[in-house]
């Protein structure tokens, strides 16, 4: 069996024949090119600005000082929503060229910034926040107008690089709870989603999964009915248990793992992280199915740790799933 | 309902536009503006633990917030001294090596609005930086230093010894982020914790009573 047919079964809740890490088993893409420039200061298409961190391993943030509208008055003047005919898409074209055994491995292509997160980027998050609560039609339509965009994007990519799968960020929540009420999420954010996904099965992609950090378990429900195939992120300051329970025949969960635990910590022993990894390896396939592990160190932003996350996943993945296949516990030696 | 009982309403409920004429017209009806000024700092109170227990959102929070600071605009002038907080100045901050300002930020509102004057000092901040803070500003009397990443709780450690180190004082240093407990805190000699905003403000209160 080959990456893509292993992948292939876990979106049809079927068990793998090993436990996948994204990054290992597919060929990636990222939208540095639109949406955000990585691991250097610069602009992104819209004209907002981010800037490296240094000491943060050069990852980006948006610069703080450049808020292009503060409210929604004059947003529609103020929003500069990219041409994507005018901007250049060679770096990711020439990306695309590497991806020589389609048939072997899946692509998937990682879309930063949603609708509701480039809203941020735009007014300030606070700003944002205190629209969507004292303007909430009027930031519909904003949303509304970013999501074209993204729809415009996904196309975009697709016809450069016919990914299979779409990891489509944008976080709700933080890690106390969603940041904004369920009716909210439901009037405005989960019908543009819905669009979203269908729009871009109808391209091509194959499968659609929303990266969503922090505590989204009260709004799981709702969030499914938008159509997406899985969740990227879960993490610990949700039930993971109940979900898997409840949900784990609809959702394909891919977790950064214990990123703010072991995986984070600078001096964790490998006891600790292997321990940790067939902890959550028997949470969310308990049944073998629905797990893809998406440990990156921009989770984590610890580099040791993740080395010996991967190359605990590569080597006892296979056996995991060996031993849930015949229906035993799988108790792997870990080394000291 | 009295006017300040409806200007701690309108705080409360987050209407930021209603605020400024009704904090105008319980001035203009006689009333203390200290006393004003003490109605919408309950309110927030109110607003802070609804956050904290779960009813309230974010934004919520963050709109009550905006219509305190509306009012507080309209009342400053007809405050008694410099219109600087009878609290004192809360210094805060992300520590070293991390970006992530969203929590830090909403701290940062709700200490605010709980009564203190804030130097804000962004993301990424040196603990000699926080040193330096203190140093510059008047009347200090929390120093919050913020961290979300596992990563960078050494960055909180190190910033918490490097005030304390000082020989500074007549402060309180407390500490709040995901991955910090309680008992992380106190190991690293931090004076208090908090585990969101709203009890952070709850907190700084206490700190300094």
């Amino acid at each position: 069996m080959n990456k893509r047919e292993n992948m292939e079964l876990i979106f049809q809740h079927k068990q793998p024949d090993w436990i996948p890490h994204l990054g290992n088993d597919t060929y990636g893409i990222r939208d540095y090119v639109v949406e955000r420039p990585i691991m250097t200061t610069g602009d992104d298409a819209w004209g907002c600005h981010w800037i490296s961190c240094p000491s943060s391993l050069n990852i980006t943030h948006p610069d703080g000082a450049d808020i292009k509208f503060e409210d929604l008055e004059n947003w529609r003047e103020n929003i500069n929503i990219p041409d994507l005919e005018k901007v250049d898409f060679t770096p990711m074209i020439e990306e695309a060229k590497a991806f020589t055994n389609r048939d072997e491995k899946m692509i998937q292509y990682v879309s930063l910034n949603g609708i509701f997160e480039r809203t941020h980027i735009l007014m300030g998050f606070e700003n944002a926040l205190c629209a969507c609560m004292e303007e909430p039609e009027e930031f519909g339509e904003m949303l509304k107008a970013v999501a074209e965009h993204k729809i415009r994007l996904f196309k975009k990519v697709y016809d450069i690089a016919q990914p299979d799968i779409l990891v489509y960020h944008d976080d709700m929540a933080t890690q106390a709870s969603q940041f904004l009420n369920t009716n909210f999420y439901k009037k405005y954010l989960f019908p543009l989603y819905k669009q979203i996904v269908e729009a871009a099965r109808e391209m091509g992609y194959k499968y659609v999964m929303q990266h969503s950090c922090g505590r989204i378990e009260k709004i799981i429900p709702e969030w499914l009915e938008c159509g997406f195939d899985g969740w990227d992120s879960v993490m610990p300051c949700n039930d993971l248990y109940e979900i898997k329970k409840e949900f784990g025949d609809k959702i394909v969960f891919m977790p950064g793992l214990d990123t703010q635990g072991v995986l984070g910590k600078i001096g964790s022993s490998r006891q600790e992280i292997e321990e940790m990894v067939v902890r959550w390896m028997n949470m969310l396939a308990s049944d073998g199915t629905g797990l893809i592990i998406d440990a990156t160190l921009a989770y984590s932003l610890n580099p040791a740790n993740e080395v010996i996350c991967l190359e605990f996943i590569k080597k006892h993945g296979k056996p995991f799933m060996d031993a849930k296949k015949a229906g035993i516990e799988y108790i792997p030696d870990l080394e000291v | 309902m009295t006017k300040i009982e409806e200007v701690k309403a309108k705080v409360e409920a987050g209407k930021s536009k209603l605020v400024p004429g009704l904090v105008q017209e319980a001035l203009d009806a006689g009333n203390n503006p200290q006393d004003i000024l003490d109605a919408m700092v309950d309110s927030m109170g109110v607003v802070g633990e609804k956050f904290s227990t779960g009813e309230i959102f974010v934004p919520e929070m963050l709109i009550a917030a905006k219509a305190m600071s509306k009012g507080v605009d309209v009342l400053k002038p007809h405050l008694a001294g410099d219109g600087s907080s009878k609290l004192g100045t809360c210094v805060i901050g992300t520590v070293a090596g991390d970006l992530h300002d969203i929590g830090k930020n909403l701290v940062s509102l709700m200490i605010e609005s709980a009564g203190f004057d804030m130097v804000d000092l962004g993301v990424d901040v040196p603990a000699e930086t926080f040193v330096q803070a203190i140093k510059d500003n008047d009347n200090v009397k929390i120093v919050a230093c913020s961290g979300l990443l596992t990563s960078t709780m050494p960055a909180l450690k190190e910033a918490v010894a490097a005030i304390k180190a000082s020989g500074l004082t007549g402060f309180k240093v407390i500490v709040g982020g995901a991955p910090v407990t309680p008992e992380y805190a106190a190991e690293i000699g931090a004076d208090g914790f908090a585990p969101d905003a709203g009890t952070a403000a709850v907190k700084a209160k206490e700190l300094v009573a």
